[in-house]
């Protein structure tokens, strides 16, 4: 299966190049969004979470996960929560507002916010194999 | 100073029935002294007020007639506040939703002295809300979001307000924020959820914004579980409905 920190690994290797900065940028933020979601959904999941997709619900999954880890959910943790509502915000700006441009500083912040995310996942959220959670 | 004048008014009702308080708003002259002059006028309006002696004086809006107007109440400085679309206030101490009903517990209920009802075109939605949720006293640039002002429903407001109060007591224990922006943000994919983002922006690095920003989420946190049941509503806009997100880079 594709390791989605991949996204995170490759952000951070384009990050200082040079050219097509926009496009960097955005693609960063963007990236950095679905590395976070593309784990989060797959740790959950494998700790009995129901938030993949199945043909009745698809658009639902970005909701699904989201809510495991606000009050409530079974992974709740209020500073993954907003790093993801950051994240998101991001993200949209990246992929749909054109109008508005992103910078250097915008993607260092979606790295920056992606760390976070992935760092509590490895280090307490998903420490423990799915099996032993 | 008297922002509204009861142009009329009617009383009915015995001892053991609700007394009955027709009343209606006649559009507010400008004048020299009055600090909504150059903000909001008023128009007509009848509303009616009823106010029986068992549980509380409440006051009755028709519930199409209300989605028209935001209500601002008076302070005792005669600054003005808005208060939203609802009529929502310190005062309030229950709403009903059939019909719209809301007890307030000030007596008497002289509201044309503590209320001014304001047609909403005539408002700057933006900053009056700014004003409403306490930005301007953090003393720091601030702005919202033309959207956020939509979220912006009784109990949402008031969960705000919170978020500000926690904030501004951060502030003054030295988070060093240098910009508030009160902006809305959707679910683009499915939308399922919507909610206020808090974006502060601050001179801190990595690891100081996110030791920073996990202590005001703790602190949200906090208030959050401790509110009362009767204030679950509130309780459930805090966790729910926004997010305090901090930028550094």
């Amino acid at each position: 299966m594709f390791d989605a920190k991949q996204f995170v690994d490759l952000s951070r290797s384009i990050l200082n190049t040079e050219g097509l900065d926009e496009a960097r940028f955005r693609t960063i933020s963007s990236r950095s969004l679905y590395a976070v979601f593309l784990i989060a959904r797959e740790e959950l999941q494998q700790r009995g979470c129901k938030v993949k997709a199945t043909p009745d619900y698809f658009s639902q999954e970005h909701d699904r996960v989201r809510r495991e880890f606000k009050v409530g959910g079974k992974f709740r943790h209020d500073g993954v929560s907003s790093r993801l509502t950051a994240l998101y915000a991001l993200r949209w700006r990246a992929d749909y507002n054109p109008e508005k441009a992103m910078t250097i500083e915008d993607a260092k912040q979606a790295l920056a916010y992606a760390d976070y995310v992935l760092g509590t996942f490895a280090e307490s959220l998903f420490k423990n194999p799915p099996s032993a959670s | 100073m008297r922002a509204l004048t009861t142009e009329t008014y009617q009383k009915s009702g015995t001892e053991t029935e609700p007394v009955l308080l027709e009343w209606s708003l006649r559009r507010h002259e400008p004048s020299a002294s009055s600090p909504l002059s150059n903000k909001v006028s008023l128009i007509n309006w009848v509303g009616r007020i009823v106010q029986s002696r068992n549980p509380s004086p409440c006051i009755e809006i028709d519930p199409d007639t209300q989605s028209n107007f935001v209500f601002l109440a008076q302070s005792l400085n005669d600054s003005f506040r808005l208060v939203g679309r609802e009529i929502w206030h310190d005062q309030i101490m229950a709403i009903r939703e059939e019909p719209l009903t809301y007890w307030v517990q000030a007596a008497g209920l002289c509201l044309a002295d503590d209320f001014a009802v304001c047609d909403d075109l005539s408002l700057e939605p933006a900053a009056l809300s700014g004003e409403d949720l306490g930005l301007r006293s953090l003393g720091v640039p601030w702005s919202i979001e033309d959207g956020a002002h939509g979220l912006l429903d009784a109990h949402t407001c008031r969960a705000a307000r919170m978020v500000v109060q926690i904030i501004h007591d951060e502030m003054r224990l030295g988070l060093p924020v240098t910009e508030i922006r009160l902006d809305r943000l959707d679910d683009y994919d499915s939308g399922h959820w919507s909610e206020l983002v808090f974006r502060l922006r601050v001179l801190l690095d990595t690891q100081a914004a996110n030791a920073a920003w996990d202590r005001l989420l703790y602190e949200i946190g906090k208030t959050a579980d401790g509110l009362s049941d009767s204030n679950k509503a509130v309780g459930d806009a805090l966790h729910d409905r926004m997010t305090v997100v901090l930028e550094w880079f």
